[in-house]
């Protein structure tokens, strides 16, 4: 009751709660803003591009189809399709190394980067085709989940914290990476715009 | 047609299709071309560093070789008995003949490019090699005007001293784990490629002589 008597009172303090309240305000919604998500240097002109995995077995079409659907359905002006013409191409083979996806990229310059080519590589060491209702062994990892991860490279996605589809680590027996993150779908909108 | 739009035409055209084929020439072979590559890797603690490493050791890169590029071969199972007999090893499986060709078709999926770091070796913390220098090998490189990058980690450069846990073949060592198995050493600190898991040198080496 004191505290209400004094703020009626003294106009200092009256200033000093209100604007320290403005400040606690405008930071919370900066922090709402603020985006943990990294972009590469690179996008695509058109805001569409083809992905060629014809020569995938159907576990492994399944797994590209639903990753692709994934970024499709972001609300970015962005879309993956299936082209068996397309240049970006999928190799799903044995690598004795410790990386269970990688994206290489190749670009253009016309006043900022541009992709020009982008190709995926899933390592079946530890990627096994799973999606949809088809789940992870306990030591293997997620197929949706690496081919989404990886498709978000090739929207123009770099690394992201924890909990997002971008983040850099594979996390065996898990599928969380399947379904995109708000950070990834603002990263992506961030590219793209809205569609 | 006069002999005058005759020539005006002539020179027009080859004008117009040098400029297109000089343009060719410069943005395809003398510009740099920038490859990127972005791997997801499985990640590694400590434990599983020290239990896969071949060899640990604490170095100083010494000179960068020049880049090279490997072609990846692709064989159908049915094939790779016979590629054997002919003494290739360095190929890459798939199912059948014709998944083989399929895959055989884009050159830039089925080539790499490596760099060989000599890395001068200071201290072996773990399976010590009568060797004072030992070969790193990365992938990346640069090759005429084509340069190849790792998006999440600095390959290694002359100068850069680091603790590294390694894995041999065919006579050079891999940083298998990529970023998390390169440690850069700054002053008595280091941090992995990443830019991760910040630590006191001195007790990161206790850690892994304990992990041993």
């Amino acid at each position: 009751m004191r505290f209400f008597k004094y703020f009626k009172t003294y106009k200092l303090l009256r200033i000093l709660i209100t604007t320290f309240t403005l400040i606690i305000l405008f930071l919370i919604s900066s922090l709402s803003l603020a985006y943990a998500y990294t972009l590469l240097d690179y996008k695509w002109r058109t805001h569409q591009t083809g992905l060629d995995y014809d020569h995938l077995s159907s576990g492994w079409k399944s797994v590209v189809y639903n990753s692709r659907t994934a970024w499709n359905n972001a609300g970015a002006d962005m879309e993956i399709y299936y082209s068996s013409i397309s240049q970006n191409d999928i190799a799903v083979r044995y690598y004795d190394t410790n990386w269970t996806g990688l994206t290489k990229y190749w670009g253009y310059w016309a006043g900022r980067w541009y992709f020009s080519e982008v190709d995926v590589y899933l390592n079946t060491k530890y990627v096994d085709p799973t999606y949809g209702s088809l789940l992870p062994a306990r030591d293997r990892v997620d197929g949706q989940s690496t081919g989404t991860h990886e498709l978000g490279h090739l929207v123009g996605l770099d690394h992201s914290g924890y909990g997002t589809t971008m983040y850099a680590y594979s996390e065996s027996g898990t599928i969380w990476k399947r379904s995109l993150h708000s950070d990834d779908i603002a990263g992506v909108k961030a590219i793209y715009g809205l569609k | 047609m006069t002999k005058k739009v005759f020539l005006i035409t002539t020179v027009s055209v080859l004008f117009i299709v040098g400029s297109m084929f000089t343009a060719y020439i410069i943005i395809n072979y003398v510009l740099p071309q920038e490859i990127v590559s972005s791997y997801s890797w499985i990640k590694m603690g400590m434990k599983d560093l020290v239990k896969e490493s071949d060899i640990i050791v604490i170095g100083t890169v010494e000179k960068v070789l020049p880049s090279v590029e490997e072609k990846i071969k692709i064989i159908a199972e049915e094939d790779v008995e016979e590629a054997r007999k002919r003494g290739e090893t360095n190929f890459t499986i798939v199912k059948d003949r014709e998944m083989a060709e399929k895959e055989r078709k884009d050159g830039e999926i089925n080539r790499r490019i490596y760099t060989d770091k000599i890395v001068k070796v200071d201290e072996h913390i773990f399976n010590p090699q009568n060797k004072e220098t030992i070969i790193v090998r990365e992938d990346g490189g640069r090759i005429g005007n084509q340069i190849w990058r790792d998006a999440d980690s600095e390959s290694l450069r002359v100068g850069n001293e680091l603790l590294m846990f390694l894995k041999e073949y065919k006579g050079a060592y891999y940083p298998f784990g990529g970023p998390q198995s390169k440690y850069f050493i700054k002053g008595n600190e280091v941090v992995n490629g990443f830019g991760e898991d910040r630590q006191k040198l001195d007790e990161l080496i206790t850690q892994i002589k304990s992990l041993r």
